[in-house]
């Protein structure tokens, strides 16, 4: 009987911890998504920030990490740019003139559909991107864990 | 240009197999083209600074064409080409490789440049041209103008990379060597070495800058710069030097000896920006080189979003030189001077197009050019003070 409510306790325990990483996952506004191949199911703030900046630029199991942005007047990635890398979209593109003019990279791409953006990472191994929280995602990508 | 001809053919070469996709190798073929450009009109109260002269507006206008491809995850190259008129010298149409090279990644903490590559030395030197960056129409003279503290691009090999994030604090470093060339100071004031209060023994003097090369090259060069990002969102701070040697091709020129001493540059920046603020300041030395100059320049440059639209800007700058060698003649105090008090208001539509205004009260003639004849010029007045107002747009894309 202890056992029962002991495993039963754990349980509960683990919904909880489920229920509040999914509301802390809902309260960013977006989900992160991967190809379903991605090994990874969590990633930092800190670290997504430097993935979608290509300060990062190859994931810790190999290959190049393939990032994509949704447009930038897209509500998405409003929030996400002010929640990941907290600032404003104009500095995130801001930060890209600096680096393509001066040579040392290119921004991700920018698609201004997220149907687009699943159909992206759907089909490259490499990629991450995002969408909104409400967003149904499907089987063609994974939803990947945001923590502080 | 035979080297750089070369160069840009070997990179084209390079680039185009990005977009080959039979080639036989495993290529992608991300190419990105990117540009960026801009207009200006200027009037001053009397002598030429910037894009602007006395009772007519200058054109001063610019456009550059970016291209980046990667035909593998290790290999990327990159080329700009620019087309327009540099900055102070409204009347001259250039067309030059901003930079063509190619990068090999090692690793995010090591990727190997090789190339005509932009110099990495302070904040604005990788970004010369481009305006989209800055709250001013123009990068402050005193480190960025025709002084010799800085230059475009280097020609050589160099590395470069990042190291992760340790505790919110994050170090981006370069080094590099081979050549590197500098816009004379002389060339772009031609008044400089002519406005001496004695003329050299051996005439009445000349036509100063006339005759003097463009650019001065620094062969033997050895750079780097440390950028370091500090847990503070948006600040970061960093040091830049680089040192080489004076190429003197058969001599000549105002204040040039035999055999001309090293030249080294050394500087500090600090950058902060935020959603509203960017907070801007650099120092630099440069010290010897042709004429044994040294040359003590900074600045202080200031801007805030009062909307997401409209930017306010305020720029203290200045620059001291000194020229130790005995040139042919000593330049008129004013001539070793300047100090820039700017204030700007900006409209960004988006941001990549904006329009700017500014005025500039000047002091000193070091880069205020006096637009009068070099015979006449130590027998009158010399205005020594200048006011620009400036109005233009500019755009990247």
């Amino acid at each position: 009987m202890k056992q029962a409510q002991r495993s039963l306790a754990v349980i509960v325990l683990a919904l909880a911890i489920v229920a509040t990483a999914s509301r802390a996952q809902s309260a960013l506004g977006f989900k992160v998504v991967v190809h379903p191949s991605n090994p990874l199911s969590e990633l930092s703030h800190a670290e997504l920030s430097r993935l979608f900046l290509k300060k990062t630029t190859r994931w810790n199991h190999g290959g190049t990490v393939a990032p994509v942005d949704l447009a930038p007047d897209h509500k998405s990635r409003r929030r996400f740019s002010e929640e990941i890398h907290r600032k404003e979209v104009r500095r995130v593109q801001s930060y890209w003139q600096r680096l393509i003019f001066s040579g040392r990279a290119t921004p991700p791409p920018e698609l201004d559909r997220e149907s687009q953006v699943l159909e992206f990472v759907a089909d490259n191994r490499r990629a991450i991107g995002y969408v909104s929280a409400t967003t149904a995602v499907g089987d063609g990508v994974k939803v990947i864990k945001v923590t502080d | 240009m035979t080297k750089i001809t070369s160069l840009a053919s070997a990179l084209g070469f390079v680039a185009s197999l990005a977009v080959t996709p039979a080639f036989g190798l495993d290529l992608k073929s991300d190419v990105a083209i990117h540009g960026f450009g801009g207009w200006a009109v200027g009037d001053t109260d009397g002598n030429k600074y910037l894009g602007g002269a006395s009772n007519r507006g200058f054109d001063a206008r610019s456009f550059a064409l970016n291209i980046a491809a990667q035909p593998t995850d290790q290999l990327s190259v990159h080329a700009q080409a620019f087309w327009g008129t540099p900055t102070g010298n409204p009347e001259v149409l250039v067309s030059e490789l901003d930079f063509a090279f190619a990068q090999w990644k090692f690793s995010d903490a090591a990727n190997l440049r090789a190339g005509i590559v932009k110099t990495p030395f302070g904040i604005y030197t990788e970004l010369f041209e481009v305006g989209t960056v800055r709250p001013f129409f123009d990068l402050p003279q005193g480190m960025y103008g025709p002084s010799e503290v800085i230059a475009k691009g280097y020609f050589g090999v160099g590395f470069t990379g990042r190291t992760g994030s340790v505790d919110g604090w994050e170090l981006q470093y370069d080094i590099y060597g081979g050549e590197i060339e500098l816009d004379s100071l002389a060339a772009a004031n031609p008044l400089l070495f002519s406005a001496g209060p004695e003329p050299a023994a051996g005439g009445e003097g000349g036509e100063g800058g006339e005759g003097e090369a463009p650019t001065r090259k620094l062969v033997d060069m050895l750079g780097g710069r440390l950028n370091l990002s500090t847990p503070l969102p948006g600040l970061r701070f960093g040091f830049s030097a680089f040192t080489g040697v004076p190429e003197v091709e058969g001599g000549g020129g105002a204040g040039m000896g035999d055999s001309p001493k090293s030249q080294t540059v050394i500087g500090a920046h600090l950058e902060y920006l935020s959603d509203k603020w960017a907070v801007r300041a650099e120092a630099a030395q440069r010290d010897g080189g042709v004429g044994d100059m040294n040359i003590d320049a900074s600045y202080l440059e200031v801007s805030y979003y009062l909307t997401e639209a409209w930017q306010l800007a305020a720029r203290y700058d200045q620059a001291d030189l000194e020229v130790r060698e005995e040139p042919e003649r000593v330049p008129l105090p004013s001539f070793t001077e300047h100090e820039d008090i700017a204030l700007g208001v900006n409209y960004w539509f988006s941001p990549g197009f904006v329009m700017k205004a500014s005025i500039h009260w000047v002091s000193g003639n070091l880069f205020a050019i006096p637009g009068r004849n070099p015979k006449i010029l130590r027998k009158m007045p010399l205005d020594s003070d200048t006011t620009l107002f400036q109005v233009g747009f500019q755009f990247s894309f």
